[in-house]
């Protein structure tokens, strides 16, 4: 079965990215197109994987979180260039963030999970969001925030991110054999949640920047 | 100690569901907060509207108050003037010539102060263009006219260093300056009007004093017939300032005035 509730919610995201984004003039929005693409061809892939061929898949997620990171992390600084004149802390952050993952993946292995880099780039995802936050809060200019696209884009991040810090901090607890005595894959349905709320935000943000293209070139 | 399953379940959910929540609540206080923010920017519009308005509404009124004081004097002095003028060459015999001659000296005697009062008048037509000059020149011609039309002793001191001119707050502060002076001619029954400007610890200090019959500040103000007073209130607050008004009936009324002024 590879439609499950991550990659219906995965696919529909991409659909509406396809939709509102393909004719975008940003280059930086229209890149969440192969990206979402990637997204769902991971989630498949990783499903095909464990479903059908009965091998491990960990390490499909773990070349797969080098693409998380650089993608986010771009997007996010991308959504506050607004505001910041520097890219000096885009790159320290960036090449910080890819040292991490591979002395994790060359300690650890491709096998095994890469959960502290992963816990590490959620906690820069969280303090980017939360400043992205601040800096909105401190503009001086009015923004209309139910329909600015970008705020709902790192809205969706910051839930997602702060929301998976308890599985991020219990995974190794969650994976032991402790916890499989529960009735049902507890983790699995926590990321489910965050998945949904994740790809929904996004895609609200992808129709208000559809939105906001056709009422301005509506102007033109 | 090792925990059982439930408890861990327990905790895990607990634990997941604040950190659901607290981003969302972070959410729900950025829009309230921004909703406020487009609420303090519209009443900040608004203000400033009203600013403007109450701007243009005092320019108008410097305009209006220079054209009433020259139809007056065109129509007490100048017209007056150029009467006499007038009958007095008609009255011309120019059989009786030393009578004649001093007849046609005193018209051009008439004819010259004529002149020299449609000059002074246009000097006060251009005084309104001397706001963008200075209020401290401005105030000045308009105490010299003054002094001159209505026979009171003014004295005026200044101590306004060199700044950089606000018209705006100028123009509003002129204003309330005429206001003042209306009063005064209206109702105090005044000799003598003092008149100060100064220039203190960022702020622009305008005092107006004379010793006219005074009246209870509070009970004019009570009885809604303070119209003026309220303007000089209102005025006063809309470029960031204050107007006190000091007044003891017998004993005179000061005005006081002061603006942020940088």
């Amino acid at each position: 079965m590879l439609f499950t509730v991550n990659t219906t919610i995965e696919l529909i995201c991409f659909l509406v990215a396809c939709v509102c984004l393909h004719r975008d003039k940003s280059a930086a929005w229209r890149l969440m197109i192969p990206y979402l693409a990637l997204v769902c061809l991971t989630e498949i892939t990783g499903i095909y994987l464990r479903k059908h061929l009965h091998v491990s898949n960990t390490w499909l997620y773990n070349v797969y979180q080098y693409l998380e990171l650089t993608v986010i992390w771009s997007f996010l600084y991308f959504n506050l260039k607004p505001y910041v004149t520097s890219n000096k802390w885009y790159y320290i952050i960036l090449a910080g963030l890819w040292v991490i993952f591979i002395t994790e993946t060359y300690i650890r292995g491709w096998n095994v999970f890469a959960n502290i880099s992963a816990s590490v780039m959620s906690i820069v995802f969280i303090i980017t969001s939360l400043y992205y936050f601040l800096l909105v809060i401190r503009d001086e200019a009015y923004l209309q925030l139910s329909t600015h696209a970008p705020f709902w884009w790192v809205s969706g991040t910051l839930l997602y991110y702060f929301g998976s810090t308890a599985s991020n901090v219990f995974f190794d607890f969650l994976i032991s054999g402790a916890i499989m005595s529960l009735p049902f894959p507890l983790r699995y349905i926590v990321f489910n949640i965050l998945n949904v709320l994740l790809y929904c935000c996004w895609s609200y943000s992808f129709l208000c920047r559809f939105r906001q293209r056709n009422s301005s070139s509506s102007l033109v | 100690m090792q925990i059982s399953s439930k408890e861990f379940l327990f905790l895990f959910s607990l634990i997941t569901i604040i950190f659901l929540i607290a981003p969302l609540f972070l959410i729900f206080y950025i829009s309230l907060y921004n909703k406020r923010k487009k609420k303090y920017m519209e009443e900040k519009e608004e203000l400033k509207k009203a600013f403007e308005h109450e701007l243009l509404k005092s320019q108008m009124e410097v305009r209006e108050q220079t054209l009433q004081t020259i139809a007056l004097d065109l129509h007490d002095n100048i017209g007056q003037l150029l009467g006499l003028t007038i009958m007095t060459l008609s009255a011309v015999n120019l059989d009786d010539r030393e009578k004649a001659q001093e007849k046609i000296g005193a018209a051009e005697e008439f004819a010259k102060r004529s002149v020299k009062e449609v000059r002074a008048l246009a000097r006060l037509l251009h005084g309104e263009e001397q706001i963008n000059r200075g209020l401290v020149a401005a105030i000045a011609l308009e105490l010299e006219w003054m002094e001159k039309a209505r026979q009171y002793q003014v004295v005026y001191s200044h101590n306004v260093p060199e700044i950089p001119v606000s018209k705006d707050k100028e123009t509003m502060l002129y204003r309330l300056f005429q206001e003042s002076l209306n009063n005064i001619f209206r109702h105090a029954q005044a000799k003598e009007i003092r008149i100060n400007l100064d220039y203190s610890h960022q702020r622009l200090l305008l005092s107006i004093s004379d010793d006219g019959i005074g009246f209870n500040v509070n009970e004019v103000l009570k009885q809604q017939k303070g119209m003026g007073l309220h303007n000089l209130h209102k005025r006063a607050g809309m470029i960031g300032g204050e107007a006190n008004i000091h007044s003891v009936p017998g004993a005179g009324t000061q005005v006081a005035i002061s603006i942020p002024y940088i």
